[in-house]
């Protein structure tokens, strides 16, 4: 099976995982890997960027919300971007355009994260939430069918945000991922030492750029294999004629790089 | 590489405003409101003046009360019964007597009142007190028959001024253990070089992280906040619909179709101390029981009774929704405060 098969596969049980809620259970202690909206009907695990922002309305020192973060973030960082968050698969059905990416345009999702925390803070209120576009499909539409929302400027507002990622979506792969995501942000920290890692074998990497040409995420994986960027999806590895790349877990001290 | 760095940096420095402006608490809690301001008093005689403590926090303030400062006029007033607790978005007020002592010179006199409160964050305490000023005009006995004219005393927002925050006993643990488990991971994260040892230690202080952060959350039972922010959704929150005017009032025309219904009619009202939608739809239900008597209704915290929001159905896919509204006999549930005037009103004349 190819490593696309593999992480559809994946993606499907991190999408069954998000709505679980349809077997009838309830809401559980578990934070959500990924960008997934605890207020969808069908949702059962807490949306770590909402429980956040919540925190700190609340003053609360999030110790749990760190423990959860710090795990995820060792056992794949941006791995479940690439293979378990459900709007990252979203992001992913719609990767037609693999461009290269706007190094500079990137810090922009640490930016919103930054924000996001202030704003929770400054206006004691979830401001992201009112224009996160994963909410739009997880929150505001199945509502309206719900018979709890009307179609209101805030509905108004979600659908616009949700428009222009999805634009952007198609025009730039994993446009949302790339730029703007906080989730990803908070996991791209931890790419480095994260066990689930994208290995280069410099011996045979003949510096094709083929890699280059694959990635959804538009960076250069021959080049620098631990970019804060990598989602590790393995497209580089199926597009390595001499099987240079793999994703695989490893302890990050155990790895064999020579290239820097 | 340099987006690690840049990432933590912005992070750390955010976590570090987050924290500075928590401790020297700048951001009023309650804030105060006096009216009307200037105050026109004659010599020898008392009026009294309405203050307003809006709470503009997630958490209740209990025991509000005033204190007169000692002033050159000795203007003061008879003490009044503490404000016990003002709720989270709600105003709380109290009418405050002002005496002028025979013999005052007329003029201006700008006095201070001391107001002090108690406000607690789950484990951390503070008491906070703050200085209102409040300007007193003193005229001489024979002049101030004139009221004074309502449309020129507008109500001015009281800024505070000087704030001392107190920590009872030594409950900053939490927040040092927190700064202390976040700089383990940012000073890990940015030294994680490829090198074998930094490595190891990497991968050994984020495991530690790991283990505190999540034992030291389940200690304090965060998980199972973690579990209730999640179970309850307000539908302000996360953009169903805005929060609403915490002013209510119902026009004339509704307030007829209210006072026009003859039956006995019993309403719930669920609510969370944290939505910011829930105060209008409160006001606006005990207003409508105040216009027609035969509408009763009584208010349930989803935090404290979760059992009840299931009895009553106001949960949509395990979610419970607040804030919502429940007409007892026929059942009939609203949601939220879209349209709220319309739809109380066909809640309350539906038949089935």
């Amino acid at each position: 099976m190819t490593i696309t098969r593999w992480r559809r596969l994946v993606q499907a049980g991190g999408l069954l995982f998000g709505l679980l809620g349809f077997a009838g259970i309830g809401m559980t202690h578990v934070i959500f890997p990924g960008l997934h909206c605890y207020a969808c009907p069908l949702s059962v695990t807490v949306c770590p960027i909402g429980l956040i922002q919540n925190l700190i309305v609340f003053g609360t020192v999030p110790f749990y919300w760190l423990g959860a973060i710090a795990a995820y973030g060792l056992i794949a960082g941006r791995g479940f971007c690439g293979w378990f968050c459900p709007f990252g698969t979203l992001n992913d059905l719609l990767s037609f355009r693999k461009v290269k990416i706007w190094r500079t345009g990137s810090f922009g999702k640490y930016v919103i994260l930054g924000g996001t925390l202030v704003a929770a803070w400054a206006f004691a209120d979830t401001l992201f939430c009112k224009i996160c576009p994963a909410a739009t499909i997880e929150a505001s539409i199945p509502y309206l069918f719900l018979g709890v929302a009307t179609v209101n400027a805030p509905f108004l507002i979600h659908v616009a945000s949700f428009a222009v990622t999805l634009i952007g979506m198609i025009l730039i792969a994993r446009f949302w991922c790339r730029y703007l995501c906080p989730m990803g942000a908070l996991l791209s920290l931890f790419n480095r030492v994260s066990l689930l890692h994208l290995e280069l074998r410099t011996d045979r990497c003949v510096e094709c750029g083929a890699c280059a040409v694959r990635c959804p995420m538009g960076i250069e994986p021959h080049v620098d294999h631990d970019d804060h960027n990598c989602i590790k999806c393995g497209a580089c590895a199926e597009a390595c004629t001499f099987s240079a790349l793999r994703v695989r877990f490893s302890w990050p001290f155990r790895r064999k790089t020579k290239r820097s | 590489m340099t987006g690690s760095r840049v990432g933590i940096a912005l992070f750390v420095a955010l976590s570090v405003c987050a924290v500075g402006w928590t401790v020297c608490g700048e951001q009023p809690i309650l804030e105060f409101t006096i009216s009307p301001d200037p105050v026109v008093i004659a010599v020898g005689d008392t009026s009294t003046v309405l203050i307003s403590a809006a709470n503009r926090s997630v958490y209740e303030a209990d025991d509000v009360e005033f204190f007169w400062i000692e002033n050159a006029w000795g203007i003061t007033g008879e003490s009044v019964e503490p404000l016990e607790v003002v709720d989270p978005f709600e105003t709380g007020m109290v009418l405050l007597p002002v005496t002028i002592p025979n013999g005052a010179a007329p003029g201006l006199a700008p006095v201070d009142l001391e107001a002090v409160y108690t406000y607690c964050m789950d484990e951390l305490c503070f008491q906070i007190a703050e200085v209102l000023s409040l300007d007193v005009m003193i005229v001489e006995a024979a002049v101030a028959v004139a009221e004074p004219d309502e449309t020129q005393t507008g109500s001015v927002v009281v800024g505070p001024i000087a704030s001392e925050t107190l920590t009872e006993g030594s409950h900053l643990w939490p927040l040092v253990g927190g700064i202390g488990l976040g700089a383990v991971l940012a000073v890990t994260l940015v030294l994680a070089a490829r090198k074998r040892l930094p490595q190891m230690v990497a991968v050994c202080s984020v495991g530690a992280v790991i283990a505190g952060g999540l034992g030291g959350g389940v200690w304090l039972a965060q998980h199972d906040q973690a579990q209730s922010i999640g179970e309850v959704l307000c539908t302000s929150c996360v953009g169903i619909e805005q929060a609403g005017d915490p002013i209510a009032e119902w026009s004339s025309v509704d307030a007829a179709r209210i006072e026009a219904i003859d039956r006995p009619i019993e309403l719930i009202v669920f609510s969370a101390p944290w939505c910011h939608s829930c105060p209008y739809a409160k006001a606006m239900v005990s207003e409508a029981s105040r216009i027609n008597d035969q509408i009763t209704y009584r208010v349930i915290d989803v935090d404290k009774q979760p059992a009840k929001a299931k009895e009553y159905g106001v949960v949509r896919s395990g979610r419970t929704i607040v804030p919502a509204v429940v007409r007892l006999d026929t059942g009939k549930i609203l949601f939220g405060i879209e349209a709220f005037e319309s739809r109380f009103i066909d809640l309350l004349e539906g038949n089935e």
